[in-house]
């Protein structure tokens, strides 16, 4: 149980910097989500936190105490890689009992816990198993298993389900939220899939180029991105982004115009717009929606996916997408009209990307 | 599609070819020339005379042959551990790029690359009880010299411990092994707060017994051999027949005293002894093989 708080972590690696300025508070029994595309820092970041990696400056304090300058074995976080990192020679009861045994435990409670911790995983009757006789999913298991006989005050996993097929990724993605809601163990846990980080995480922290873009619960992130990164980054497809000018009441697009919110600078901007909030003319699922100004578009391609199809329409030269249902199959090359929900129009900076508010 | 996997096996065969016909020259024909020589009397200047198990009869009621198998034996006890020793302890040295790395691992392994004679003769003067820099040293800070060098065991010694610095090829090899321990294991045996005696017990040594017992193996077949050129040149077999090795006695056999079939014979004797000596060693890396494949 521990609060975990970074002020302005700075690292880098020889001339290129990794992290510039990362600061973070994660709160007791939080489970925080790093998420970025890859080479962002994030598993830098959680290096650091777990005492693998030096810091060039800033703090990392765990429960109140300043960690910065302690190795990584004083602390008390365990790890869970992308690898595993399972010891091939030792079978799952002797992998699991490892950290016991170096920090010289008393082996009857280590054992009673070892064995419980097993059964709530699953991996009783594996345990005199080698790791190479295991499967996956087993492996990320007894690695899971291992960080939770340490008892520690933080969690920190790096990609743990990158190596897993889709259908039991999202069976372990449940199954690690419900482990630890149960322990309520302060944990970060890091991603590049945006799903993952929306699904898991109590919040969210979008990192790219070694900063931190946006800390916030998955709605937050997803609803009122801080800026052009994030709107783009989460959200599959992502955020469609057009670049407008302003004229009178107008905001201008190079494929059509938009009644300027009453927010909308004066000096044109971003125009950030979601694919579902992109509405269609004769799709069922705009008929709802509330009327905006209007645009022509050209379908360039239809993408189906079961439950729902995506639009990629062309318009002046940009390429949006817009969310439909399945059975509306308008045909390629044609022509639509579609508009922007002004309800849900985001818009940014045009020179920073920030977020505009009203 | 077969017609270019033909060419490209041609080809292979075309450059291998330099390197097979030295291996049949100059290690298949004499090993099977051996083993016809060791049932023949031959001096090399009169035809070999058929002498069946004579030579070998012979053998078992040789007190010097018995001798020199238990010297090389003793040797072979004293310099392989020693030589594994410094060959893993090296290793784990230089396995992490620091300062002075590059050239701790250079100096490990030229040694290794120095020829044989040259090696000896330089060791001759290093040791040397008179002039030798050793001895000089050791008697300019008031400690006695090394006139000990001089007894049986001192000479053994001396054998073993110019071996000690030819260790480049285990050094290199026990320096891959330990390479390919993945990091991630060192770092969550920190997270773990393992000291480094219990990482080493529980981590490298085991990850690096397969390699290491396959080099102890090695070490065995090639402790046998590599102790000819030292006892020829720095010991001579002396004293007291102390360093008269199996490679030096046979050496004697065949071309001090022309007994071609006997020397032969008593390569064959020692062929099978290195041939127990690796198959105990191979059923020793299988056992630790199946205890520790990943």
């Amino acid at each position: 149980m521990a609060e975990l708080t970074l002020h302005d972590v700075v690292k880098s690696y020889g001339e290129v910097p990794a992290l510039r300025g990362i600061t973070l508070e994660v709160g007791d029994g939080e489970l925080l989500v790093l998420v970025g595309p890859s080479g962002s820092g994030k598993s830098t970041a959680l290096r650091t936190i777990a005492g693998l990696e030096r810091v060039d400056g800033g703090t990392i304090s765990i429960d109140g105490r300043d960690v910065t300058r302690l190795a990584a074995s004083a602390r008390d976080v365990a790890m869970v890689f992308q690898s595993y990192a399972l010891f091939p020679h030792l079978n799952v009861r002797e992998n699991l009992t490892f950290g016991p045994r170096a920090r010289r435990e008393e082996p009857g409670p280590t054992g009673e816990r070892v064995v419980t911790v097993a059964e709530a995983l699953g991996l009783g009757a594996l345990l005199e198993r080698k790791p190479r006789q295991l499967s996956g999913g087993e492996r990320q298991r007894v690695a899971l298993a291992r960080a939770m006989v340490r008892q520690p005050a933080v969690f920190l996993m790096d990609e743990p389900l990158s190596n897993l097929d889709a259908q039991l990724r999202v069976a372990t993605r449940a199954e690690i939220v419900r482990l630890q809601e149960r322990l309520g163990t302060t944990t970060v846990y890091v991603t590049h899939d945006q799903v993952e980080a929306l699904s898991m995480g109590h919040r969210v922290a979008v990192i790219a180029d070694g900063v931190v873009h946006q800390v916030g619960t998955p709605d937050e992130v997803y609803r009122r991105p801080a800026n052009t990164f994030v709107a783009s980054f989460i959200g599959s497809p992502p955020t469609n982004l057009v670049s407008s000018g302003r004229d009178g009441a107008m905001l201008v697009w190079a494929g059509g115009w938009l009644t300027a919110p009453p927010h909308a600078p004066q000096d044109g901007c971003m125009i950030g717009v979601r694919p579902e909030h992109l509405h269609v003319v004769g799709s069922r699922w705009t008929a709802t929606a509330r009327p905006g100004d209007l645009f022509r578009a050209r379908v360039d391609l239809i993408e189906s996916a079961g439950d729902q199809s995506i639009l990629m329409l062309e318009a002046g030269g940009a390429l949006l997408a817009a969310r439909v249902e399945p059975t509306f199959r308008p045909a390629r090359d044609s022509i639509v009209e579609a508009w922007f929900d002004p309800d849900h129009v985001h818009l940014f900076d045009a020179v920073t990307g920030i977020r505009i508010d009203p | 599609m077969s017609a270019r996997i033909g060419s490209y096996e041609r080809r292979v065969g075309w450059l291998a070819s330099p390197m097979l016909l030295a291996t049949l020259v100059l290690v298949a024909a004499p090993f099977v020339l051996t083993f016809v020589l060791a049932f023949t009397h031959y001096d090399a200047l009169t035809s070999p005379r058929p002498a069946g198990i004579q030579n070998f009869r012979r053998l078992v009621s040789d007190p010097l042959f018995r001798l020199s198998l238990s010297n090389s034996l003793i040797f072979v006890a004293m310099a392989v551990p020693l030589r594994l020793l410094a060959a893993t302890g090296t290793a784990l040295l230089y396995a992490r790029r620091r300062r002075g790395v590059v050239a701790g691992r250079g100096i490990t392994y030229l040694p290794s690359v120095v020829p044989d004679i040259a090696f000896a003769l330089l060791w001759l003067w290093v040791l040397n009880p008179v002039f030798g820099p050793i001895a000089q040293l050791l008697r300019a800070v008031g400690l006695p010299g090394t006139e000990w060098l001089l007894g049986p065991w001192g000479a053994r010694v001396s054998v073993v411990i110019l071996t000690l610095f030819q260790i480049g090829e285990g050094f290199i090899v026990a320096l891959a092994a330990r390479n390919d321990i993945p990091g991630e294991l060192y770092e969550l045996a920190e997270l773990e707060r393992a000291g480094p005696w219990f990482t080493f017990r529980r981590v490298t040594l085991p990850m690096m017994a397969p390699v290491l017992v396959l080099l102890a193996a090695r070490d065995v077949a090639f402790s046998f051999q590599v102790n000819f050129v030292p006892a020829l040149v720095l010991t001579g077999g002396d004293p007291f027949y102390a360093t008269l090795f199996l490679p030096l006695y046979t050496y004697q056999n065949a071309f001090s005293f022309l007994r071609f079939g006997y020397a032969s014979a008593m390569t064959v004797a020692m062929w099978l002894v290195t041939a127990a000596m690796i198959g105990v060693a191979l059923l020793a890396v299988r056992r630790w093989r199946e205890a520790f494949a990943g």
